[in-house]
């Protein structure tokens, strides 16, 4: 046990890298034992990232350098030379999240993906991408994150071509197009970097930075900050995530989402750990500003569609807003000194977690739509309700959820967010407000064409009893954290927030 | 109530007690129903919604839902169709614009 705390950090990129690559073999042999494969794959990653979580939250940052004698040993000749993996409470969490979700879609797709060809390769990709998603959570320097950011890119724009329809084609195509060149952008903002500090370590760059900060950090941050900006989905550059939530199978469209979970925390983690200490008040109202573009566009364009994933897609885009704003707020606000803005940003990495499970459930209740009438057009849908009731609950749930209405998961951060940005600036708050408010609008217009209504006529299957589990799973976590929310803010919430804020504590890590 | 009660720095919120409270209400109006007419007959026309007399659409697509509003934002609309043309072109310019802002936006108040 030891040993694998020890080496918790590599072996969960690791394990769902090696295992990406031995289920194509397996698949040859038989369906059952390559899904057992896989699932273990992930059940293994998913507990040696809960011994690293515990072992974070107990003694503070660990750090673990690849190769070494010792994996303390990051710093041999006076500086990092290796690859080093830093884990404190954030990024614990957010690869707790991002397996949690890998382990309800693998569920999820096994009747789902049933009735298509090459499911060994969606399985690969589904590995491959969550590889990719470890490594840039758990990753301490910059290029090592240009890497996974690029497995991240290459794995997810095959697994949304799965359909191998036209349409999925091109969402596929716009994915890894616009993924490139933002990845080209954060590529240049990292030679920048290295070009200025000589080194590529993170923690690294935030102490020599407060020294040696110019005009040329301020690129940099630029470069990194609109490229992550763009991988996260937010307004003005979400079109393409739009695209490919719409034409991807419905559980990548809930791993997509969690890629964005990623982006978000390497976009936190760069403005607090790395540029914190020498900029925060402007950079913070980018992310406001941003964060309040996208809760009107998204929510505004959401309300127009009559696609049900392209709906969602937006509402996505929308959600990702509150998180700006909270994290924009905690950043601009000084955390360490104002307890509002520690509030506000609590309040936005709590509202991943949250937005993360409500998005999911209703992707999830999406394909399962999908897989019952073969139809995504809200117009073509009425009185499901009839026949699925427990469909409609689930929807219900994941619709009051994402709305923010008590006493749901997505109510507690919300309500964390608009008290602590009221001490801000109340007109943010208003407008926040009115993004929940037209949120609701969304989906009551979508609950009323899908399930409420004359009985479908149309051809209906079951939904299997697997993809109903994965469903309820996540209601029963969305239900359990609207219930007790200060719970999952004492264990898990409160600590990933304190990392963020204290940069100190992250640089210390490895020097 | 330690630990159920949420914090927001500026007050508090205990899901429980409104969960209570509403199961609480909802047990009212149960009983409060349980006095009503119990002539309902089910799948005759008492059951059929009221339209003003004329009979009802059996169903209301998306797009007709929320009409008035759509007319009355629909030049904020017209802007925001014209903003998503689906032209992958586009959505490069849009990249470029956003980093152009942020840049300038840092450059101008991000420098010590």
């Amino acid at each position: 046990m030891i040993f694998l705390a020890e080496h918790a950090p590599a072996f969960a990129i690791a394990v769902p890298l090696l295992a990406a690559f031995v289920t194509p073999v397996l698949g040859r042999i038989s369906e059952k034992i390559r899904n057992i494969w896989v699932i273990f794959s992930l059940l293994f990653t998913e507990f040696l990232v809960f011994i690293l979580g515990c072992k974070v939250l107990d003694e503070g940052v660990y750090t673990y350098a690849l190769g070494a004698v010792t994996p303390s040993l990051t710093s041999p000749v006076g500086f990092p030379v290796r690859i080093i993996l830093e884990t404190d409470a954030m990024n614990a969490l957010i690869s707790f999240m991002v397996l949690s979700i890998a382990i309800i879609t693998v569920v999820y797709s096994w009747k789902f993906i049933e009735k298509y060809e090459a499911q060994d390769r969606f399985y690969s990709l589904l590995l491959l991408l969550t590889a990719g998603m470890m490594g840039m959570s758990f990753t301490g320097d910059f290029f090592t994150m240009f890497v996974f950011l690029e497995v991240v890119s290459v794995s997810s724009a095959a697994l949304v071509a799965f359909f191998k329809k036209a349409e999925s084609f091109e969402a596929a195509f716009k994915y890894l197009a616009i993924s490139s060149i933002g990845s080209f952008f954060m590529l240049f903002g990292i030679g920048l970097l290295y070009g200025h500090y000589g080194l590529l370590n993170m923690a690294v760059i935030a102490k020599e930075i407060i020294l040696h900060y110019s005009f040329l950090d301020v690129v940099a941050l630029s470069l990194l900050g609109t490229a992550l900006l763009l991988k996260l989905g937010s307004v003005p550059i979400h079109m393409w995530k739009v695209d490919s939530l719409q034409e991807a199978p419905a559980p990548v469209s809930v791993v997509c989402i969690a890629t964005s979970l990623v982006g978000l925390y390497l976009l936190f983690r760069i403005g607090f750990s790395v540029f914190g200490l020498v900029i925060n008040s402007i950079l913070g109202w980018i992310l406001v500003f941003f964060g309040i573009l996208s809760i009107f566009i998204g929510v505004a364009m959401a309300l127009l569609q009559n696609n049900l994933k392209r709906l969602l897609g937006y509402s996505a885009v929308a959600e990702v807003g509150y998180i700006l704003l909270g994290a924009g707020v905690g950043l601009s606000a000084m955390p360490e000194v104002n307890g509002f803005a520690f509030e506000a940003l609590s309040g936005g990495i709590f509202h991943i977690v949250n937005d993360v499970l409500d998005i999911s459930l209703l992707f999830l209740i999406a394909g399962s739509i999908y897989y019952i009438t073969k139809k995504r057009n809200i117009d073509e849908l009425g009185g499901l309700a009839h026949d699925f009731p427990s469909l409609s609950v689930l929807f219900i749930i994941g619709m009051l959820a994402i709305s923010g209405i008590p006493p749901f998961n997505g109510f507690a951060s919300k309500l964390m967010i608009y008290e602590s940005v009221f001490y801000f600036n109340p007109l943010l708050v208003i407008l926040g407000v009115l993004g929940s408010i037209l949120m609701l609008a969304v989906f009551v217009k979508v609950f009323a064409c899908i399930f409420l209504g004359a009985p479908y006529e149309g051809e209906v299957e079951e939904v299997p009893g697997s993809m109903m589990f994965t469903m309820w799973v996540l209601a029963f976590f969305i239900l359990f954290l609207g219930l007790f929310p200060q719970v999952a803010i004492d264990i898990f919430i409160a600590p990933a927030a304190e990392a963020l804020v204290h940069p100190e504590v992250y640089i210390g890590g490895v020097l | 109530m330690i630990g159920l009660t949420l914090r927001t720095g500026a007050g508090f919120w205990n899901p429980v007690i409104l969960s209570f409270s509403l199961i609480v209400v909802i047990c009212l109006v149960y009983f409060v129903r349980s006095f009503g007419e119990k002539k309902y007959k089910k799948g005759t026309e008492q059951t059929d919604p009221f339209f003003s007399g004329a009979p009802a659409p059996q169903k209301v697509g998306g797009g007709n839902i929320y009409g008035i509003f759509f007319t009355y934002m629909d030049e904020y609309y017209v802007l925001l169709k014209r903003m998503h043309t689906g032209v992958i072109n586009d959505y490069v310019y849009w990249f470029v614009l956003t980093l152009t802002i942020v840049l300038v936006v840092l450059a101008l108040g991000g420098l010590p």
